[in-house]
């Protein structure tokens, strides 16, 4: 298996237990943009209906960074630290 | 698994990259009009290579998609079919404008089969969106 396709399995597994929803109702999103050279890795509401494109869902969390090994540190990072938080 | 990883992500650069010569601007789309996204849903995979215009967000078109077993054989079977594309329609570094005129005839004759076969098509707008670049994404979590 690709390591950015486990990458983003594990977010969405992540996120949708810290939501408390199952993760096949949630979407993972990489998108690389050209303009700038970025990466964008997020996980959202919806993406996909009926195997359809839907623009924009509401992301849950998002992340934009020239490299796409960054915004997967970077976004789990910041749920670490939620997570940190919220236990305390 | 390094080189793996970067041979992945250059693979996803050259989609975009040949992909912006297949909207109907051809050879006038700027890089920033496209985008290509990697999704998983539901446990499916699929890649897709959409053009936003500058001139109207609203319309979005998808110019591919891909759905698959893996990220790796959606990002290969991609770039692939946009190899083949521009093997159809090759294309110097430096062309004169007789060979973008004729470059420009073959690229529209293949963008019309397309758009007929349903291969490019716009993108469903979803009435539910919200935008809101002030919120704090990461703390709506909980």
């Amino acid at each position: 298996m690709n390591d950015h396709q486990k990458q983003l399995k594990d977010l969405v597994a992540r996120v949708a237990q810290m939501n408390g929803v199952k993760p096949k109702e949630l979407t993972g999103n990489i998108s690389y943009y050209p303009i700038e050279d970025t990466w964008g890795v997020s996980v959202g509401l919806f993406f996909i209906e009926n195997d359809q494109y839907i623009t924009t869902p509401e992301f849950l969390v998002e992340m934009i960074d020239h490299s796409l090994e960054t915004c997967f540190s970077k976004i789990n990072g910041e749920l670490d630290k939620l997570l940190a938080a919220t236990s305390n | 698994m390094e080189n793996m990883d970067l041979n992945f992500q250059n693979k996803l650069i050259g989609i975009a990259e040949i992909s912006k010569y297949y909207t109907t601007k051809g050879l006038d789309t700027p890089s920033d009009e496209i985008d290509v996204e990697l999704v998983i849903k539901d446990g499916k995979h699929h890649l897709f290579v959409l053009h936003y215009p500058l001139e109207d967000k609203n319309t979005i078109t998808m110019l591919l998609k891909n759905s698959g077993e893996s990220f790796s054989q959606l990002v290969e079977s991609t770039l692939q079919h946009f190899y083949a594309l521009g093997q159809k329609t090759p294309l110097s570094e430096y062309p004169s404008p007789e060979e973008q005129t004729r470059w420009n005839e073959q690229r529209k004759a293949i963008i019309a089969e397309r758009l007929e076969s349903g291969d490019i098509k716009p993108v469903k707008l979803s009435g539910s969106v919200i935008i809101d670049e002030n919120r704090d994404i990461i703390g709506d979590l909980l």
